[in-house]
């Protein structure tokens, strides 16, 4: 455990199990008449690190992508976060500014980095804060150097994106997701773009800050990290929690002859 | 010897003001039609149906009229139904509003080349609309709009001239009194297209200083 804080998290272990951080009841989304997301239930403590893994199209990423409305459920589902809604009871009908509000309490970090190319590193950090007037613009400017050094950036504040590598790109992202104090952060395939040789800085971020006690949920292609890293891996397939557990019971055990398979072929293309 | 420049020292000063008119009247133009175009392509990239239908009709209607039909109709039909304007001002009237139509297109394609992730994760980190448009939209889109607003800037000068025909004073209508005065058409030919291309000249210039600055680094 790291002594500084890297982010103000609100949520400690010790409340982990009365109340969810993040509770999906429910959770249903189609695109035209295919149906990605059959239903999903899923609760997830304060605190817990959770892996979602699964083949391409097995709906991983658009149920992180529900989570914070980048796609908007189909009727029939809510999204708790720490007891309140993030939609409403129905969630195509959620006004801008509410989904606004409830979209800063979680971070999300996405496999292309989608860092703003006009901005300085620093920049980016300070864009969200700047907007919801979390500050000064010195204290905002502070917040965010303390966020970049932490990731391993200070001397690069002042780069544009472009002139960064995509191991730092993504440390960029993960500091400007964390810039608005999240309670939740999710993370969509941030290392499959990556050059193989900066995975690792970008894994080193990401375990700290499972450490200090985010709550997390990363659908990820990097079985290591899930395993070393992750409280719980849940394995997707046809829009639907198939095998939910502990890395050592989903990974090393796993129940289900198409978990069984998706690892047999997942590890042999590792 | 068929050319005569002394011609056109004699007619200097009416030539001149032609020239100025046709400068106030191109400045105007794309005063009026850059913040409006700008708007307009907005509204068509916009998540709001209502705007994007109406801005789309604005676009496709105007588009489909002749710009002299246009300028007549601002010339002689707003008067018919009691709104009385200068030459100068229908004339710019009707540049604009077909201006701003052509404009908006040329913009939109700017923003449309600014790649989803952008609007993602502007939506994930919770940036209000406004906030987006201005911080994070429109600097991205301005390299790829650069060019063809520089080009649309430069079929603007030429359309100017399409103002003599409702008696603007420009540098078209000046010219061509002189034509007729003298019965001598090549030398004031020769002013007139001279200035255009210096003016045209002038904008091709102006294009390459600004795509410099806003090129993303």
């Amino acid at each position: 455990m790291k002594d500084t804080c890297m982010t103000a998290n609100p949520a400690t272990p010790a409340r982990a199990h009365d109340r969810p951080m993040l509770e999906l009841v429910n959770l249903r989304k189609s695109f035209g008449n295919k149906t990605v997301l059959h239903g999903v239930d899923l609760k997830v403590p304060a605190g817990q690190v959770v892996s979602i893994i699964g083949a391409s199209g097995s709906g991983k990423s658009t149920l992180l992508r529900c989570v914070n409305h980048l796609e908007t459920p189909d009727a029939g589902s809510a999204v708790l976060i720490d007891g309140q809604r993030i939609g409403g009871p129905d969630p195509a009908r959620v006004s801008r500014r509410d989904l606004r509000r409830r979209r800063v309490e979680i971070g999300m970090v996405f496999q292309h980095f989608n860092l703003f190319p006009n901005m300085t590193a620093l920049e980016n950090v300070m864009e969200a804060p700047l907007a919801h007037r979390r500050g000064t613009r010195a204290e905002i400017r502070d917040m965010a150097a303390g966020l970049l050094d932490r990731v391993g950036l200070a001397d690069r504040m002042d780069h544009h994106p472009g002139k960064l590598s995509g191991g730092q790109q993504q440390r960029v992202a993960i500091a400007r997701a964390l810039a608005m104090t999240p309670k939740l952060m999710l993370f969509d395939e941030v290392t499959s773009a990556l050059d193989p040789e900066l995975v690792d800085d970008v894994l080193q971020v990401m375990r700290q800050l499972a450490e200090e006690g985010m709550t997390m949920l990363v659908v990820t292609h990097e079985m290591a990290f899930a395993e070393d890293v992750g409280d719980r891996v849940i394995f997707m397939a046809d829009g639907a929690i198939h095998e939910d557990g502990t890395p050592a019971e989903v990974l090393r055990n796993p129940q289900q002859a198409r978990t069984r398979s998706f690892l047999g072929r997942a590890m042999r293309a590792r | 010897m068929n050319f005569d420049p002394t011609l056109i020292e004699n007619a200097l000063p009416s030539l001149l003001y032609g020239v100025r008119t046709t400068i106030w009247l191109f400045l105007a133009i794309m005063g009026l039609c850059t913040p409006l175009a700008l708007l307009v392509a907005l509204a068509r990239v916009s998540r709001v149906r209502g705007l994007r239908r109406a801005a789309a009709t604005y676009v496709n209607v105007i588009r489909a009229l002749p710009l002299l039909v246009i300028l007549y109709f601002t010339f002689y039909g707003l008067p018919s139904l009691g709104v009385f304007v200068s030459p100068f001002t229908a004339a710019l009237v009707g540049l604009t509003v077909v201006t701003t139509a052509y404009l908006a297109e040329d913009l939109r394609s700017g923003l449309m080349a600014v790649p989803r992730g952008q609007f993602e994760a502007a939506d994930a980190l919770g940036l209000p609309t406004w906030r987006f448009v201005w911080r994070v939209l429109v600097p991205q889109a301005l390299p790829v709009m650069c060019g063809p607003y520089f080009t649309r800037a430069i079929v603007t000068v030429k359309a100017t001239s399409i103002a003599s025909l409702v008696a603007v004073s420009e540098l078209t209508a000046q010219s061509m009194a002189k034509v007729t005065e003298t019965y001598r058409s090549v030398e004031f030919l020769a002013f007139a297209a001279v200035v255009y291309l210096l003016l045209t000249s002038l904008m091709a210039i102006l294009q390459s200083r600004v795509q410099r600055r806003v090129t993303l680094p």
